[in-house]
C-alpha cells in the first residue's frame, strides 16, 4: 500500500503556503501598514495606530477568512460534483446553485421596477441580499432535486441543472431589460463577487454552514471512492447509491450555496482547483484530495483577492474576473498538457 | 475435487427477467456449487447481461426467486449482499487514473470502516488477489497504462479482493485475443478450483465454455437448459443454436463448423 504519511509533507508544505498567504492577504491593502505592526497586532494584539487596528481586525481579517472559506468551500464542491458526474468538466454550479443565486439577487435588485407597485425596501443591503441569493438557490436546487428523483440516470441529472441554468439566466436577462440602469448596475456589482462585505457574526454563520457541509462531504469519502468505479460498480460493492447521492448533493449546496449567497458568485474556482491538486497529489483517494483540495482552493482564493487589491493602489477589482482570468488559462493549459483530462 | 467440501452458494428457481413489462427470458433455473465454473452461453440479445445484471442485483427479477446461501437476495442488505456477491462488467470504469492497486483495494469496501481505512488483513487479500492474477509487478501502474487483457485480470483481482464465495462476470473476454481469452478463461477456471468460489460469466466463446466449464445454462427462444457440458451436447442443445443452414455442430469435436 501507498503510505499515506508520503503525503505528510505536502500537507505541511500546503499549510506553510496557506499561513503565508494569510499574512500576505492582510498585509497588503490599499492602506499601507507597515509589515512589523501586522504582526504585532497578529501576535501580540498590540495597537500602535487605532485606525490600523481597526481595518486589520474588522476588515481584513475577516476578509482573508472569507477567502479561506470560500476558496475552500467551492473547491470542495467542485471536487464531489467531478466525482459524482464522474464528468472533469463539472462545478459546484452545475446543479443551478449559482444560477439559483442569481436569479434571487436579481429579483431582490432589478424586481422592484420590473414590477411596480411592489413594496420596495432597501435591496442593496448585503443582508437582504444573502438571503434573496440564499431563497433563489435553494428554489432552483429544490426543482432540481424534485425533478432529480424522478430519472434514474446521474448524467441527466448534470443536463437537467443545466437547463434550470439556462431558465434563470434567460429571466435575469428579461429583468434586466426592463430594469432601469441604476439597478441593473448594482446587480452586475454583485454578479462581480465581492469578499469584503462581511461581519464578523455572517462570517460566523458562514463558518457554521461550511462546516456541516465538509463533515457531509468526509461521511462521502467511502461512496466517493466507489464511484471512482462507475455507479453500477459502486453499487455492487454496498454503496446505497440514492442515499449517497442526495448527501453529496446536500453537502454541495451547503458549500457552494452559503459561500455565493454571501460572496456572490465565484467562477472557475470550484472547477480549476481539484484538478490542479492532481497534479501535485498523484492519488484518486478522497480521503487525501478531499483536504488538499480545501487547502489548495484557500491559498488560490487568498492569492485572487491579493491580486484583486492591487496592492498599494486605491482601486479594487472584481474578484469574480480575477478567479476567472486564473482559472481558465489553468484549465486551457490542463487540456493542452494532457491529452485527457483524468479524474 | 471432493463433493463432501461442496455446498450449494446460488440457486436460481424459475425466473424471469427482463425491464419492466418485457419480458427478455422465463422460466430459468440452475444451481451453482462452491468450486464451479459455470458459463451463460445463448445468441446476441437473447438475455445473457440481463441474466447476469439480476443475479447481481443490478436491476430486480420480474418473478422467481434467487437465494444465494439459501437467502433470498430481497432479503439481504447491500453490504451484506457486497460480500456474497462481486462483479466484474462491460462498462469501464469511471476513473482510468487510479492505480492497479488503489482499484483492487475498492473491493475491500465492503468490510472497511466509515472512511475505508485497509487493516493488515485488506492488506493481505489485495496482495493475494494481485498475486492470483500475477499482476504484482505492476501494482503501482495507472490503469489507463493498462492494455485491455490486464485490465481485465486487474478487475477479476478486485472481486477477488472482494472475498465473495460468488463472482459474477459480463463477457470477459470480448476485445481480447485468441490468447488473452484462454488465459482469462483458464484464470477463472483455476481461481475455481483454488479457492472454492462459484464463478458465473457470460461468453460467446461456447467452444472455450465446453473445454473450461463445469457446468453451462443455455439461453435459447424456446428457453434455458442448464448441465454439464456432456449432459448438453448429448441431449443434442447446440445442434440448432444457430440456423443450421449457416453453422452446425460437430459433437465429436465439440466445435462449430461454418456450413459452405
Amino acid at each position: 500500500m501507498k503510505n499515506l504519511s508520503k503525503y505528510r509533507f505536502s500537507f505541511l508544505l500546503l499549510l506553510f503556503a496557506l499561513a503565508l498567504c494569510f499574512i500576505l492577504n492582510i498585509s497588503l491593502g490599499s492602506v499601507t501598514i507597515p509589515f512589523k505592526n501586522i504582526i504585532g497586532e497578529l501576535f501580540t494584539g498590540k495597537t500602535e495606530n487605532e485606525s490600523w487596528h481597526y481595518i486589520i481586525w474588522n476588515y481584513r481579517i475577516p476578509k482573508a477568512f472569507t477567502a479561506i472559506l470560500t476558496g475552500g468551500a467551492l473547491s470542495i464542491s467542485g471536487l464531489l460534483m467531478q466525482t459524482l458526474f464522474r464528468n472533469p468538466l463539472a462545478g459546484p454550479f452545475v446543479l443551478g446553485i449559482s444560477s439559483g443565486a442569481s436569479l434571487g439577487a436579481a429579483l431582490l435588485l432589478m424586481g422592484a421596477s420590473v414590477f411596480s407597485g411592489l413594496a420596495t425596501f432597501e435591496a442593496a443591503h448585503s443582508i437582504s441580499l444573502a438571503i434573496g441569493a440564499s431563497l433563489g438557490s435553494f428554489l432552483v436546487l429544490l426543482a432540481v432535486l424534485s425533478v432529480a428523483s424522478r430519472v434514474k440516470d446521474t448524467m441527466a441529472l448534470l443536463i437537467i441543472g443545466l437547463m434550470f441554468g439556462s431558465i434563470t439566466a434567460a429571466i435575469v436577462s428579461v429583468l434586466s431589460y426592463f430594469t432601469t440602469s441604476e439597478e441593473l448596475q448594482r446587480y452586475v456589482y454583485w454578479s462581480f463577487g465581492s469578499l469584503g462585505d462581511l461581519s464578523w457574526s455572517q462570517l460566523s454563520l458562514l463558518t457554521g454552514i461550511v462546516f456541516l457541509g465538509i463533515t457531509l462531504s468526509i461521511a462521502s469519502i467511502k461512496s466517493l471512492n466507489a464511484l471512482l468505479l462507475g455507479e453500477n460498480y459502486a453499487r455492487s460493492l454496498g454503496v446505497r447509491l440514492k442515499k449517497s447521492r442526495y448527501i453529496i448533493i446536500i453537502a454541495t449546496a451547503l458549500l457552494a450555496g452559503s459561500v455565493t449567497a454571501f460572496a456572490g458568485p465565484i467562477a472557475f474556482v470550484g472547477l480549476a482547483v481539484p484538478h490542479l491538486t492532481r497534479q501535485l497529489f498523484n492519488i484518486t483517494d478522497h480521503k487525501i484530495l478531499l483536504p488538499a483540495v480545501l487547502l489548495y482552493g484557500a491559498i488560490l482564493m487568498l492569492l485572487c483577492d491579493i491580486v484583486a487589491q492591487l496592492p498599494g493602489s486605491e482601486s479594487v477589482l472584481p474578484i469574480n474576473a480575477i478567479t476567472s482570468i486564473i482559472g481558465a488559462p489553468v484549465v486551457i493549459w490542463l487540456l493542452t498538457r494532457k491529452r485527457k483530462m483524468l479524474f | 475435487m471432493n463433493t463432501h467440501s461442496q455446498h450449494s452458494i446460488l440457486e436460481v428457481k424459475d425466473l424471469s427477467i427482463g425491464y419492466g413489462k418485457t419480458v427478455v427470458i422465463d422460466g430459468v433455473s440452475f444451481e451453482s456449487q462452491s468450486g464451479e465454473l459455470t458459463g451463460i452461453v445463448g445468441a446476441n440479445g437473447i438475455g445473457k447481461s440481463t441474466l447476469l445484471r439480476t443475479l447481481g442485483n443490478l436491476q430486480a427479477s420480474l418473478s422467481g426467486s434467487i437465494s444465494i446461501a439459501e437467502k433470498s437476495i430481497n432479503n439481504i442488505n447491500p453490504i451484506d449482499f457486497a460480500s456474497k456477491v462481486s462483479v466484474v462488467l462491460t462498462e469501464p470504469i469511471a476513473s482510468k487514473n487510479l492505480t492497479v492497486q488503489e482499484l483492487i483495494a475498492l473491493g475491500r469496501q465492503p468490510y472497511t470502516n466509515w472512511i475505508g481505512t485497509l487493516t493488515e488483513n485488506d492488506i493481505r487479500k489485495i496482495s493475494e488477489a494481485l498475486h492470483m492474477v500475477e499482476l504484482h509487478d505492476l501494482r503501482d501502474s495507472k490503469c489507463y497504462e493498462l492494455s485491455d487483457g490486464q485490465l481485465q485480470r486487474v478487475m477479476v483481482a478486485r472481486a477477488l479482493a472482494q472475498d465473495t464465495p460468488l463472482i459474477l462476470l459480463d463477457e470477459p473476454t470480448t476485445h481480447l485475443d485468441l490468447y488473452h481469452k484462454v488465459q482469462t478463461l483458464k484464470l477463472l477456471n483455476v481461481i475455481t478450483k483454488k479457492t472454492k468460489k462459484a464463478i458465473l460469466f457470460t461468453s460467446h466463446e461456447i467452444e472455450m465454455v465446453l473445454q473450461l466449464c463445469d457446468k453451462i445454462i443455455l439461453l435459447k427462444e424456446t428457453g434455458s437448459t442448464f448441465g454439464t457440458p456432456d449432459q448438453l451436447i448429448a441431449a443434442g442443445e447446440f445442434d440448432n443454436l444457430f440456423p443450421a443452414n449457416t453453422i452446425s455442430f460437430d459433437a465429436n469435436t465439440r466445435t462449430f463448423g461454418i456450413q459452405k
